[in-house]
């Protein structure tokens, strides 16, 4: 198959993923652009949507059985309700925002990686961090 | 494997428990629904407190680009069921269609196609002489892949063995995916629909067997042992 933009090539995905929690400082360092998606889960109804519009084919839906081991973290799958879990390449991932637009319940955001607060993520989208709904802020 | 940590065992441990006793109790457990999301929350926030990257992990950190082709994927998140809405079907790793499917049929057509134009090439099928209709062939014999259906046709009025015998069987065909809803392929666990599928075939290589060799002038009941074969591929 030619490889054409309109026939993208599909990044490479595994079923043995070994799982690490890093700091904002290895995510910045490992990847060039410095904004980074990021689906809050507890509004996502899985329609898939971001997985079918990604021009690259970067995002994911898989099974949690995708990760085999988690180290410093817990293991997606241990708890009987982890549905599905969402990966995304960033190294093929060109920042486009076409998922963030087209999340009909707006809960993909585009921000940066930083140290979070201190009471955690807020997961809230703000003037300075991120879209709402599908327009531009 | 690495070791899981045991408060991370007995989180899940508990959370599978309840898991079990809320279908158990039904109505009861609707009383602390949202409680329930509202923790789920909590926990994802905090969980989600710093990026977690879905790499190989190497002695002494984790190197860069260490996932498939050297690429740095993240999780992006793990969605639980008690999400805003209930997953109706089972996710599975998918890839799209075109080019992925379509691309192989293409090829296999393409190989089809190339090995029926070989093997026409090769092997020489002509046309019998003109019919004469005063030396007519006895017994008259149809392709045998049409000899189950001419047996059958000695059996049954010809309503019955050309038109509803064959129409119940695609009929059936036509219904096969609603009525067998074993998603599994696995020929253990498709014993009844396997055993059907064999009792179908067994019945027309019979009567196909039957039609082919035990039958003689005027397609009447013949042993190929005694008077010959009468069949011509």
């Amino acid at each position: 198959m030619a490889r054409t933009d309109a026939n993208p090539p599909m990044p490479e995905w595994s079923t043995e993923y070994q799982l690490v929690e890093v700091d904002h400082e290895y995510l910045t360092k490992a990847v060039k652009p410095k904004q980074f998606i990021h689906i809050d889960q507890s509004e996502c109804i899985m329609c898939e949507g971001c997985v079918d519009i990604c021009p690259w084919k970067c995002i994911h839906m898989v099974t949690p059985d995708a990760i085999a081991e988690a180290t410093g973290t817990e293991q997606p799958g241990m708890d009987p309700s982890d549905n599905v879990i969402f990966l995304i390449d960033d190294d093929v991932c060109t920042r486009c925002a076409l998922c963030v637009d087209r999340c009909p319940t707006g809960v993909i955001i585009l921000g940066k990686a930083g140290a979070p607060a201190a009471e955690g993520d807020s997961h809230t989208r703000t003037n300075n961090h991120g879209y709402a709904y599908g327009m531009r802020l | 494997m690495t070791e899981i940590p045991e408060h991370l065992l007995k989180r899940a441990q508990a959370a599978r428990e309840k898991a079990a006793g809320g279908d158990a109790g039904g109505a009861q457990a609707g009383g602390d629904r949202i409680p329930d999301q509202l923790l789920d929350r909590t926990k994802a926030a905090s969980d989600g407190a710093a990026a977690v990257v879905a790499s190989a992990p190497a002695g002494g950190g984790v190197p860069v680009g260490a996932g498939p082709g050297g690429h740095t994927q993240r999780l992006l998140t793990v969605v639980k069921s008690g999400s805003i809405q209930e997953a109706k079907a089972a996710p599975v790793d998918k890839v799209h269609t075109w080019p992925h499917l379509l691309a192989v049929e293409f090829v296999a057509a393409l190989a089809c196609t190339a090995f029926l134009f070989v093997f026409s090439w090769v092997v020489n099928a002509p046309l019998l002489q003109a019919a004469d209709f005063n030396k007519t062939p006895n017994p008259s014999k149809a392709p045998w892949y049409f000899l189950g259906l001419q047996e059958l046709l000695t059996m049954f009025h010809p309503m019955i063995a050309g038109v509803t015998l064959p129409g119940m069987g695609l009929i059936a065909l036509i219904l096969a995916p609603y009525l067998d809803r074993n998603a599994s392929n696995k020929p253990e666990d498709r014993k009844f629909m396997t055993s059907m599928m064999t009792m179908f075939l067994m019945f027309w290589a019979v009567l196909t067997i039957i039609g082919s060799f035990f039958r003689g002038p005027g397609f009447n009941f013949t042993f190929p042992w005694r008077d010959g074969i009468f069949f011509e591929l």
